[in-house]
């Protein structure tokens, strides 16, 4: 006998029919569930969180924009506080900063500068008065650094 | 000559009568529509149950249990081509799974007692060769591993097309060709040349 056939000899077995008869009239006495109710509760439940999912997506987006746009930064609940944007600190750095390029400008810029204007404004005068020969000009270069200010000044006001 | 494997992959399962339409009544909830399939499709879901389980009394359980899951569940079966034996067939083998899970720690595979279940079904009309014949096939069946003794009930003991295996058992129909030639196989390799002596 081959396998094949023994194992359509299976199809003999069957169910004992007083069990079959009682497991069907057990079964049809229940009612189905109801698929569309069901259906209806997960739609609600899902607009529901969908709504839910919405606001918190906004809300979260509202969040990030006061952060990145500063709105936190003056305030007590600023989520993160960082001392290099703190007004006062700032305020005093900025004048001592501001102090010490003017100190450093006096040092050293200021020889240069008045020596610089006290040969400009020789070499005005000497131009002015016309008291200083052609040929003296190069002299008069190196005895106008030596005229002071007031000189300066009192000759161009005559 | 011995038949090859795929000759059956031909043969289509026997669907009942005006199913479509009982099936479209039992989804809109009428249970006599319902009693109907039951009654066609009973037979078959305890066989498939009882070679898994060896027992009848767990086999009817199960069975019962399965038919009263699709009567709940009815108005969720969706007609996609398939026969509604294959829908039968998923909550069975989910059944006999759960079945095994909860009751793991008493029973083992192996506990079906071929000579209890030969008792099962035989009949006095029965030629005693058939039933040790049966008694070696169920025990080899039983040494198979679950989803090839799957396959071996529904295309050689069921006639259940190809197509339809795949769908009931969650596979694709290359899958179940190749499941089905190691299962036969492996049903020679441990029968040996005892069936062929009957």
């Amino acid at each position: 006998m081959d396998l094949f056939e023994i194992l359509k000899q299976f199809k003999i077995i069957k169910p004992d029919e007083a069990f079959a008869e009682k497991s069907k009239r057990a079964i049809l006495a229940t009612l189905p569930s109801e698929n569309k109710g069901f259906m209806e509760i997960f739609k609600a439940k899902r607009f529901v969180f969908h709504v839910i999912e919405t606001g918190a997506a906004l809300a979260l987006a509202g969040f990030f924009i006061v952060l990145i746009t500063g709105g936190f930064s003056g305030s007590s609940i600023s989520p993160v506080r960082f001392s290099a944007i703190d007004p006062q600190a700032l305020r005093a750095e900025a004048q001592a900063v501001d102090a010490q390029i003017q100190l450093a400008s006096l040092n050293y810029s200021e020889p240069a500068l008045v020596a610089e204007s006290t040969q400009k404004l020789a070499v005005a005068v000497s131009q002015k008065s016309g008291t200083v020969a052609a040929s003296t000009t190069t002299s008069t270069s190196q005895s106008a650094s030596s005229v002071s200010i007031d000189q300066a000044l009192e000759a161009l006001s005559k | 000559m011995v038949p090859t494997v795929t000759r059956l992959s031909s043969i289509t399962f026997n669907m009942l009568d005006g199913e479509e339409k009982l099936i479209k009544n039992a989804v809109g909830g009428d249970s006599s529509a319902f009693g109907a399939l039951y009654d066609h499709y009973q037979p078959m879901i305890y066989r498939f149950v009882l070679v898994k389980v060896g027992r009848r009394e767990e086999a009817e359980d199960l069975t019962h249990q399965v038919f009263l899951s699709a009567w709940q569940n009815i108005k969720r079966y969706k007609n996609l081509g398939h026969p509604f034996s294959s829908w039968l067939y998923q909550i069975a083998r989910n059944q006999v799974v759960d079945y095994y899970r909860s009751n793991k720690k008493d029973i083992s595979l192996d506990d079906g007692d071929p000579e209890s279940f030969i008792s099962l079904i035989a009949t006095e009309q029965m030629d005693i060769s058939v039933k040790l014949a049966m008694e070696k096939v169920y025990a080899a069946i039983k040494k198979l591993s679950p989803d090839h003794a799957d396959v071996v009930m529904l295309r050689f003991v069921e006639d259940v097309s190809l197509r339809d295996t795949a769908k009931a058992l969650k596979k694709t129909e290359g899958a179940i060709k190749l499941m089905q030639h190691r299962a036969i196989k492996e049903l020679r390799k441990m029968l040996g040349d005892t069936i062929s002596k009957i």
